[in-house]
């Protein structure tokens, strides 16, 4: 079997050991790899941080919603504009939502937690290619981050 | 349904969809839209959202620790994510536009296709390395390299065919927009072989742009009210905790067992979807 592939490898004149490159990778200096391990905990910590949110928010407007003797179903919280309705559009409404201590508002902020978690890392990766001076790079995580916010307002029209 | 048995159910079912994803290398979207749509009754729509962010959860899950093991090419992933993230915003925009019959048609196209890449990646054998790294990743820094403990070394690689691959990933974020699953079947491939990457390199860069993408189409799903708190929330708690686990026995179970009992699941929840879009109105 390894033999086999050894012998593919030598008939295929693309092929040459991985560790060979004709070009050096960027250097990982030890700056950037603090970074990623920074990057690495805000993944962590965001995604436990709005599962924490969700389960409580959850947990909060079940019982909210059944200690007062109603019997909600899925038809009844999705019905727009109903009493019911529990379906957020903008980080706004998030925010009118904990103001009025609703339990599905918190719901709702931990998936705006768990949505803004990558976009933090995209910061930070910024923030390091700035530091860089790695204009070409800080201008492709501009460009992303421009991106991810316009969605936010695309979909409000269409 | 009464909601706290639908959300249980979401809950549980997510849970499962979450375990079997990461034993398979899947991302959890392929089986919690099935599991919303044919089993709970949920609109497409709102099933699409809740997988978009369970997808948003285990990629970022995943990347945390692909990040603190240094396997993650992040100039590749975020140069790569141009492409990605334009489409996931095309797609995000252009899913209410083409129908919920179109959409499961679509979605039955991708576990099948799925399916098959799933019975041939058995018998691939890994890219060969690139021996020239291509200009643009030349010019942008992409090549890349990672610390293999079991080789006891840094193995450096070349990044062939970027274009090629840059207009792929485009395709990528277009069915992940379009469909609220990661695109990773489509990523990986690229990556491993046309770019060429090492395959532990390719599906760490890949993870991390999942999450990414999922973000650029969330806003639009957010802002269209599809994004629902009772189904979205139980089904990414669900996701989170089955990847957990599924990691945890991934190490005792025989993948290539699990791999073709999920084969045929996977065809027959093809069909099943295909039936379903041919027999909505």
């Amino acid at each position: 079997m390894a033999r086999q592939k050894e012998n593919a490898r030598r008939s295929d004149p693309l092929a040459r050991p991985a560790d060979v490159p004709d070009q050096p990778a960027t250097p990982v200096t030890p700056a950037s790899r603090d970074l990623e391990l920074a990057i690495s905990q805000t993944l962590r910590y965001g995604v436990l941080l709005s599962a924490l949110l969700v389960s409580l928010g959850l947990l909060l407007l079940l019982a909210g919603l059944y200690l007062g003797g109603g019997h909600p179903t899925l038809n009844t919280v999705l019905a727009p504009g109903g009493a019911e309705s529990l379906v957020p559009r903008t980080p706004g409404d998030v925010w009118a939502g904990l103001l009025r201590r609703e339990p599905n508002a918190l719901v709702d902020l931990g998936l705006l937690v768990l949505i803004g978690t990558p976009v933090a890392g995209l910061l930070l990766s910024a923030l390091q290619f700035l530091r860089e001076r790695d204009y070409r790079f800080v201008a492709i995580a501009l460009a992303l981050l421009v991106i991810t916010t316009a969605s936010f307002f695309l979909g409000a029209r269409a | 349904m009464e909601l706290v048995f639908f959300v249980l159910a979401a809950f549980g079912g997510s849970v499962l969809a979450g375990t079997l994803g990461a034993l398979l290398g899947l991302g959890g979207g392929i089986i919690v839209i099935p599991l919303l749509t044919l089993l709970l009754g949920v609109d497409i729509h709102y099933a699409i959202g809740a997988s978009l962010i369970a997808v948003i959860a285990t990629s970022s899950g995943a990347a945390s620790a692909y990040l603190r093991d240094g396997f993650t090419n992040r100039r590749l992933a975020l140069f790569l994510l141009l492409g990605t993230s334009l489409g996931a915003v095309s797609g995000a925009l252009a899913a209410r536009l083409v129908g919920a019959r179109a959409l499961y048609l679509l979605f039955a196209l991708v576990i099948a296709f799925t399916a098959v890449a799933m019975l041939r990646r058995a018998s691939i054998s890994g890219p060969r390395a690139a021996a020239t790294q291509h200009p643009w990743a030349r010019r942008l820094g992409l090549g890349g390299g990672y610390v293999d403990a079991a080789r006891g070394g840094l193995v450096s690689y070349n990044v062939a065919r970027v274009p090629p691959a840059l207009a792929i990933m485009y395709f990528a974020g277009l069915l992940s927009g379009l469909l609220g699953i990661g695109g990773g079947v489509l990523q990986v491939p690229t990556m491993d072989m046309i770019m060429r990457l090492p395959f532990k390199a390719a599906s760490a860069t890949s993870n991390y742009m999942i999450g990414l993408t999922g973000v650029a189409s969330a806003g639009v799903y957010l802002a269209r009210g599809d994004i629902v708190p009772v189904i979205a929330g139980p089904v990414a708690l669900g996701v989170l905790l089955g990847a957990a686990v599924g990691a945890r026995v991934l190490a005792r179970v025989r993948g290539a067992a699990v791999r073709k009992v999920f084969v045929v699941v996977l065809a027959v929840v093809a069909v099943q979807m295909a039936a379903k879009g041919l027999n909505l109105a």
